[in-house]
């Protein structure tokens, strides 16, 4: 190992959400004096509008920093920022293959939750060495000695010399400095050996062409060096490297143990895939770094383009998104009540939700989308074996010899006053209780296995609402079992509108389909002739309800004055009907649609 | 030019839901009765008018029985010295308690052949919820007067649709209103604009307007009322017994050119609508420059005419006919928009008739739904 390779040290910074982790990002790179404290942004690294509003970080950032110990020796740290939510675990756990160690920041006042430990398992699996770190220490409500404990005993890893900082005030931040130089291990590597690059991340500049973010493992990279992606097999010549301080800068080599960033000219975005080896063309190294798992979509929803808007645009800003989010699935779909569209995959809602404000604000986009579904698995009587998430896909009930769907596991922590009705929530979502843990004499967690389609219509709402916010919810997919699942239609004035559709379990067919009817009959406005709203699932309705016809809707006075204003009301509402879809002969409005399909809310 | 409008818009007292151009500020009435004649001079003037007889003439307002009856000759005199006598039909509005035995004499003598009275409601309590200053015995008095002098054309107004209001209550209106031998009834649904005293005591909560199925009642309720005892309905609002239709406003209601004078008049002539200033200092203002107060004008387009045409020939009893609406606008309304007047047809809305359309009690009720899906 080089006497540079000892000088740098390669790290993440993983908790739950809101635990700080990223203003402690900030205070490190304030710390290390690479940019005043003016001249940050609060928050810096959460780099997107969207993130900065929500107060959660999406999307990976890495940042070089340049630190000073109190051996009076200097080091590259280079620091990778991680997103923290249940949906993006797989980024998590891209970023911690780049690294050599993690710090584990935990809130002194709430302690170890549920993704702390999902991000503290992904990290151990990666071998990283974990730097627990207690933050908050300023709140009155900080209790370090009880969280040191709760990390000993729940996590595993010994927490009594854990640096104890207030990321908010700038407290300590030094300590964090000096344990990450002390107990991270230097990265290992043969800067002579031939080039082993790990793309972990990449992004696509206009200008540049896809932009690889890297961890050199062996060799070095620069300029004009000709290199081969390895698992795609195709070649390029390096047109830049350069780290990130936090932006992009170029710098003449990066060498075994640096993390940075290539450029090529790759103007396919497919030929930079995460995950793969970069190498070089003459003299590759023997053997590719171990790919990641692809990110697999666990929810889907249909995206339409709201009446007027031509679905291109859609697809445009879609696959503009994908060239950042490589776990955000597309493929057309058409709908006979909304036309052209897309049927969109996702990791989570959360997943969902973001990329639906982003359509809206990034790309300006009007439109519609259905509420989201899994995919069930569809096993015909002829044998062939379907895997569906459009409901309009289902094939008819008599060549369905069984159905399945999506079972994930819950780990459920929360404190123990609201375990009861927790319990009878995931009981109303058909949950299984595997079992229930005491972690300490506050805190509860509990094990379920439920139904993903239950999960995804808004548990995590419901959970965080009875919890009065402290329960903390993980998942991650189990297996398909076998259910009893039915297709709920929805008729308006005796047509089926197949955007309404739902897929859902038996049990709960009758509840939603009243739902929908009593909720189109609400977001519906009368009209000239009565409406008959049906829920049925086959030929059989579940529920019903009836729009009445409108009985007035006239203007009384009309003399002089009058015409004008009446004339000039009829071309108004003219214009709205365009922007009404017309369904089974019935006006509904933008509004009506987005009530029904937007998922349940006061379960 | 056959019809002529003249707005009186002084009132002794606003009622809850007026939002006409009215004021209560008295002080200027003569300044405006200058004005008018002002105006209608300039009318003549720019219209081209050599001193051609109208066929109707219609005073409203406001409340023109708000003028004195000195002021109430200066204009009845200035009108008659600028347009002469209109041949068919010479309307003035009045509100009962204005109505004075020197004033009702004087319209006889310049000819006033027609007049309509703010009646609204039989019962104290739903006028005092109005704001009305009236009450039923004044009207009463009022119709005395009139038949004193031999006016006998006479059309009172109901309001339905107020708050509170039942059924019987609506009946006693009628059966009170009949009982002065009106020809001509105009029954208007309540509407309360938000910046009326009584829209905003609705958007306080302090009043609460029946809703849209129990008002669509009362309109039923007065046209079998209204019917059977003789009127017939030959507009949305407006009954009368054969031969006594508005013919005022049956020119707006066929599009024909008409000519206004005064805050607020709207007229139509040769496609183009005037709309005078509605605030009468503006309207002052624009009169004293030696200049038409005119606040905005409209240029007819082909569009407009054929929208208009429509929605106006349906609020009529006698409806559409669709070769000449063809013939306006080029459009075959049963080819165009067959599903739906197939629909309307079906479901007893609209009635399809030697080459005419017209809506049906039931379809009148939802004019307004009706020519949107058709337009």
């Amino acid at each position: 190992m080089s006497e540079r390779q000892k000088h740098i040290r390669n790290f993440s910074i993983i908790a739950h959400i809101d635990h700080g982790k990223s203003t402690l990002a900030d205070r490190l790179i304030e710390k290390t004096g690479l940019l005043t404290q003016r001249e940050m942004k609060e928050q810096i690294l959460d780099s997107m509008e969207l993130e900065r509003e929500r107060g959660i970080t999406i999307k990976l950032n890495t940042s070089r920093l340049v630190y000073k110990a109190k051996n009076g020796e200097e080091y590259v740290l280079n620091l990778i920022d991680t997103p923290g939510h249940v949906d993006f675990t797989y980024e998590v756990s891209r970023s911690l293959k780049a690294c050599e160690g993690a710090i584990l920041v935990v809130d002194a006042t709430q302690g170890v939750e549920a993704q702390t430990l999902a991000n503290v398992y992904l990290a151990l699996e990666q071998n990283l060495e974990i730097v627990p770190v207690l933050n908050k220490i300023d709140l009155p409500s900080a209790r370090p000695e009880e969280v040191i404990h709760e990390i000993e005993d729940i996590v595993g890893i010994p927490a009594d010399d854990a640096p104890q900082i207030s990321a908010k005030n700038g407290l300590n931040i030094e300590d964090v400095l000096e344990a990450v130089v002390a107990r991270v291990p230097a990265p290992k590597g043969d800067e002579n050996a031939s080039l082993k690059a790990l793309i972990f991340d990449s992004y696509y500049d206009s200008y540049k062409g896809a932009v690889a973010y890297v961890r050199l493992f062996d060799g070095t990279a620069k300029k004009g060096d000709r290199v081969r992606m390895m698992a795609k097999g195709v070649e390029y010549e390096i047109t830049e490297v350069g780290i990130f301080t936090p932006g992009a800068t170029p710098v003449p080599m990066l060498s075994a143990g640096d993390v940075g960033y290539i450029t090529a000219s790759i103007k396919n975005v497919k030929d930079c895939s995460v995950g793969d080896t970069i190498t070089h063309a003459k003299n590759p190294t023997a053997q590719a770094m171990p790919g990641y798992k692809p990110a697999t979509p666990m929810v889907y929803c249909g995206i339409y383009p709201a009446e007027g808007q031509d679905f291109e645009v859609i697809r445009d800003a879609l696959e503009k998104l994908q060239l950042n989010d490589a776990a955000l699935a597309f493929e057309p779909e058409v709908s006979v009540a909304l036309g052209f569209g897309f049927r969109c995959g996702f990791l989570g809602l959360l997943h969902m939700e973001i990329i639906q404000e982003r359509l809206d604000r990034e790309f300006n986009l009007d439109l519609i989308s259905t509420a989201p579904s899994v995919i069930y698995r569809i096993t015909k009587t002829d044998g062939t074996v379907l895997m569906v998430q459009n409901p309009s896909n289902l094939p008819p009930l008599q060549e369905i010899e069984m159905m399945e769907e999506p079972i994930v596991l819950c780990d459920i922590m929360l404190p123990k006053e609201y375990v009861g009705t927790v319990m009878d929530l995931c009981q109303t979502r058909r949950g299984t209780m595997i079992k229930m843990d005491y972690l300490d004499e506050r805190r509860v967690q509990l094990h379920y296995e439920m139904p993903l389609n239950e999960v995804i219509y808004d548990f995590f709402d419901a959970l965080k609402s009875k919890t009065r916010g402290y329960g903390s919810l993980d998942y991650e997919f189990k297996e398909y079992v076998p259910a009893e699942l039915v297709r709920l239609d929805i008729l308006l004035n005796k047509e089926l509108i197949d955007a309404f559709s739902l897929i859902t379990h038996e049990s709960t067919a009758y509840a939603r389909g009243r739902k929908i009817c009593e909720r189109l009959k609400d977001e519906i406005p009368r009209q000239m002739f009565a409406i008959p709203i049906q829920a049925t699932v086959g030929t059989k309705v579940i529920a019903r309800e009836t729009i009445s016809a409108l009985r007035k809707d006239v203007l009384a006075k009309c003399y002089g004055g009058d015409i004008s204003r009446k004339k000039k009301l009829l071309e108004k509402q003219k214009e709205g009907k365009k922007r009404m879809r017309q369904m089974g002969n019935v006006e509904v409005p933008q509004h009506a649609f987005l009530a029904v399909l937007k998922y349940d809310e006061g379960k | 030019m056959s019809h002529l409008y003249v707005h009186i818009p002084f009132c002794t007292h606003r009622c809850g839901y007026c939002d006409f151009v009215a004021t209560e500020d008295l002080t200027l009435k003569n300044p405006y009765l200058d004005a008018l004649m002002k105006e209608a001079m300039l009318l003549k003037a720019r219209f081209n008018l050599a001193k051609q007889p109208l066929k109707t003439l219609y005073i409203g307002g406001g409340t023109p029985s708000a003028l004195n009856a000195k002021e109430l000759e200066r204009l009845l005199s200035g009108l008659k010295d600028h347009f002469g006598q209109p041949s068919e039909e010479y309307t003035i509005e009045l509100n009962p308690e204005t109505v004075t035995t020197e004033k009702v004499a004087l319209l006889k003598r310049y000819g006033v052949n027609r007049v309509s009275l703010g009646m609204q409601a039989k019962q104290e309590r739903l006028l005092r919820l109005l704001e009305r200053k009236s009450n039923f015995g004044q009207v009463d008095s009022a119709v005395g007067l009139l038949k004193g002098v031999g006016i006998t054309r006479m059309s009172l107004d109901v309001i339905y649709g107020i708050p509170g209001q039942s059924l019987e209550d609506l009946e006693e209106t009628l059966v009170g209103a009949l009982a002065l031998n009106p020809d001509h009834l105009s029954c208007y649904a309540l509407k309360l604009e938000c910046d009326t005293p009584m829209g905003k005591k609705e958007a306080l909560g302090l009043l609460e307007m029946p809703v849209d199925d129990v008002v669509a009642e009362h309109l039923a309720f007065i046209v079998d009322f209204l019917r059977a005892r003789g009127f017939e309905r030959y507009e949305i609002s407006n009954f009368a017994r054969k031969g006594c239709e508005s013919q005022h406003n049956m020119a707006y209601w066929l599009g024909t050119d008409t000519l206004g004078l005064g805050a607020g008049a709207v007229y139509l002539v040769e496609g183009v609508r005037y709309n005078n200033h509605k605030r009468i200092s503006e309207y002052l203002d624009g009169v004293l420059r030696d200049v038409l107060p005119i606040e905005e004008i409209e240029v007819l387009s082909q569009e407009d005419y054929a929208l208009e045409y429509l929605m106006l020939r349906l609020r009529l009893s006698a409806g559409l006919n669709l070769q000449a609406y063809e013939q306006r606008t080029g459009r075959n309304l049963l080819v165009e928009k067959k599903t739906t007047v197939d629909r309307l047809v079906a479901e007893g809305l609209m009635i399809l008739e030697d080459a005419h359309v017209r809506l049906t009690d039931k379809g009148m009720a939802i004019e307004h739904a009706i020519i949107l899906a058709l337009c």
